[in-house]
């Protein structure tokens, strides 16, 4: 058998001396006992890897904060407008129109997030969740009228959100109108935090559709609640939630007032089209929805529940607690006397 | 063959080979500049991103959606041997509700799901404390589709009859045109009806007001008194003397739990208008035996008479004159049960009331023997 020629005969071979050698070997055998260290050390001692709570890897969220989406209303404009009108796209123009219209508000080019109330998995003429009639009218006039980039629609309902988005025909309004719905899953929250508030100083938040976003509207219908008297535009951010949000139901009014510093939106936007007067926030009886003309759009979401507990609920002055609270955080003021402004 | 080569190599990172060729070093070159991109497109992207990309689908959610289901109904329901045939009142599917609510083209969408106190936030968050005031203990919710149009049931379990009545009137059932078939009861919307059958409390709810809607939503109301319910939970006497045995609508009806008369010792009273007296009720209570009843009514009685002068006594019954008031108070004890009338304005007409109500409890006892 013949000798196996050198392969790469122009490599040059280096003898290593003893003392190298055994350098060598020391320097991997302390690297391997740091390792093992590392990783077998009980937990606690000095640089100990070993996590056997799991509480070492658990993964540390950094609390979020959201911009304030709001904008300065021209002069002369009126904090709250309402429009009346026999359809909704007329009484729309005319609420927006009297807050200045909605191209002072939204720029060519914006990401526009439209927040409807979707929470329950109900037909729309039990009025328990926004009208899509209104909602396809404003998608369109954010997207024809003020070439916004685009228009996201989003909700955590209560219920199986495609469930609640198909049945209360918000989807297909959505849809229809050039705006795409952003549904929640369980990567979608981030904790947000929320500086001054009683209950959600630090909780789950829909925050994927808010990524990059550049204006929010919501869009509430005007409700009979249960336990806070009236849900309507502040009460409305509840559906951003995530987490076990029913506890707070044990303190409704300080959630509510929450809300209104937790979301700074650019508008409001209250539809007086379907007015569920009792038996809220589901309904059930297509009769304690009453029929109205009229629609709001306002910058001062507190002023603009109040004005419509007392003139759509018709509830008189005896407003709820949680405006007075949102009034005390900063959110705007309950006396909507002089700010309003009408269009017939 | 015998390895000569050194275990290590003392210059491992030097470059050994006298050549490197061009497109090698071009290689090179561009692959640390695309390394150096993705770094700095990771780092700079942070929130930067198109939720869109990263987005789950409307369709996948909406099939995941449907396969998260509470509630699993049994796949095949058991029956004793030898009782095929009586036990089919609920075929698998239809969960509590009657195997009837489905048929002539309305199917179920998807199962039917139940709730408890514990979960019910899920289904009606807001509204679930009021069900919970009034005994709430599960909803079963099932979705009738036709294709087209669909219908959506509530069933509550508030536990009692009773309660099933507080939560109606409570969301102002009593104040509308309710119809009455045995023990159900209900009123019409113009979607479907809300009514009450023993501990059960519905709602039935189509999404449009048409002509099929309506229809199937008579078919499922046929079908609700075959919901299962106990002799407890069934309506009471005291409710059938009212509305059967005097003919009072449900605006006239009342219910008290507890600390009836500002006494803590009465409580489970039934109320009912007097027709023609503005200021005049019916009251009634059914205790366990006439034992009870006789201590109830002896301990009542001499409460009574505290503020009250006594017009008239015999053994089972009294009358009396209010002492401030001057309305006209009679109580009686009519076996198991405490009869009465409250507020009348003469003792001739509480005599006559009175003497009604006596009527209606005996014919009702006639229909109901177990009662």
């Amino acid at each position: 058998m013949s000798e196996k020629p050198i392969q790469k005969p122009e490599y040059v071979k280096q003898p290593l001396t003893r003392r190298q050698f055994a350098g060598r070997v020391a320097a991997v055998a302390g690297l391997g006992g740091a390792a093992a260290y590392l990783g077998l050390a009980p937990e606690g001692w000095p640089g100990s890897l070993r996590d056997t709570t799991g509480l070492l890897s658990k993964p540390v969220d950094k609390p979020l904060r959201i911009n304030d989406f709001r904008v300065d209303k021209p002069a002369l404009a009126a904090d709250v407008g309402i429009g009346r009108g026999a359809t909704p796209a007329d009484r729309l123009r005319k609420a927006l129109d009297a807050i200045g219209g909605l191209q002072h508000y939204i720029k060519p080019g914006d990401i526009v997030v439209v927040k409807p109330n979707v929470a329950f998995d109900r037909a729309p003429n039990l009025g328990a969740t926004t009208n899509p009639e209104t909602l396809e009218t404003l998608i369109r006039m954010i997207l024809v009228d003020c070439r916004a980039q685009e228009v996201r629609v989003t909700d955590n309902p209560i219920e199986s959100p495609p469930d609640c988005f198909a049945k209360s025909g918000l989807n297909a309004a959505t849809g229809k109108a050039g705006g795409r719905v952003y549904l929640p899953d369980s990567n979608a929250f981030r904790v947000l935090n929320t500086p001054g508030a009683e209950l959600i100083e630090n909780w789950a938040f829909l925050h994927r559709p808010f990524t990059n976003a550049d204006k929010v509207i919501g869009v509430a219908p005007v409700k009979d609640h249960n336990l806070c008297s009236a849900s309507m535009g502040i009460k409305n951010w509840y559906g951003l939630l995530g987490g076990r949000r029913n506890q707070f139901h044990q303190d409704i009014h300080s959630i509510v007032s929450d809300l209104s510093i937790m979301m700074r939106p650019t508008l409001t936007i209250l539809d007086g089209s379907n007015i569920l007067m009792k038996n809220g926030p589901t309904g059930g009886d297509p009769s304690d929805v009453k029929p109205g003309n009229c629609l709001m759009a306002a910058v001062d979401p507190v002023a603009q529940d109040a004005w419509a507990y007392e003139h759509l609920l018709e509830r008189g002055r005896n407003y709820p607690r949680y405006l007075f609270k949102a009034e005390e955080k900063g959110s705007g003021r309950v006396d909507w006397q002089g700010r309003i402004k009408e269009i017939a | 063959m015998l390895r000569t080569d050194r275990v290590f190599n003392r210059q491992p990172r030097k470059v050994l080979r006298r050549k490197i060729g061009l497109a090698e070093t071009v290689f090179g070159a561009c692959f640390v500049l695309v390394l150096a991109l993705s770094t700095y497109w990771v780092l700079a992207q942070k929130d930067n991103f198109d939720p869109a990309d990263r987005d789950i689908s409307y369709e996948t959610l909406e099939k995941d959606s449907t396969g998260e289901v509470l509630y699993e109904t049994p796949l095949k329901l058991w029956v004793e041997p030898g009782q095929a045939g009586t036990a089919a009142a609920a075929l698998p599917g239809t969960g509590i509700f009657p195997a009837a609510i489905v048929g002539e083209g309305w199917s179920l969408k998807g199962r039917v799901q139940v709730f408890d106190v514990s979960n019910v936030y899920e289904k009606i968050n807001g509204a679930a404390e009021q069900y919970i005031a009034f005994g709430f203990k599960a909803l079963h919710w099932a979705d009738l589709t036709d294709g087209t149009r669909s219908i959506a049931i509530e069933l509550y379990d508030q536990g009692s009859f009773p309660n099933v009545l507080g939560i109606f009137a409570a969301q102002g059932g009593n104040k509308r045109d309710v119809q009455t078939r045995g023990d159900l009861f209900w009123y019409r919307t113009s979607v479907g009806m809300i009514g009450g059958y023993g501990p059960w409390y519905f709602k039935i709810a189509g999404d449009e007001a048409t002509e099929s809607v309506v229809s199937a939503a008579d078919r499922i109301l046929a079908a609700m008194d075959d919901l299962p319910s106990s002799r407890e939970a069934a309506a009471p006497l005291a409710y059938a003397v009212l509305t059967r045995g005097l003919g009072l609508g449900f605006g006239d009806l009342a219910y008290e739990r507890e600390n009836v008369f500002q006494y803590d010792f009465l409580s489970d009273f039934w109320f009912g208008k007097v027709p023609g007296d503005a200021d005049a009720r019916y009251f009634l209570n059914e205790q366990a035996d006439a034992a009870k009843t006789s201590e109830i009514y002896e301990r009542f009685r001499q409460e009574q008479a505290r503020d009250c002068t006594v017009l008239d006594e015999g053994e089972d019954r009294v009358v009396m004159q209010h002492k401030f008031l001057k309305t006209i108070f009679a109580l009686q004890r009519e076996g198991g049960m405490l009869i009465g009338v409250d507020g009348a304005a003469t003792p001739a007409a509480a005599a006559g009331s009175l003497e009604r109500l006596r009527e209606a409890v005996r014919r009702e006892r006639k229909t109901d023997p177990e009662a």
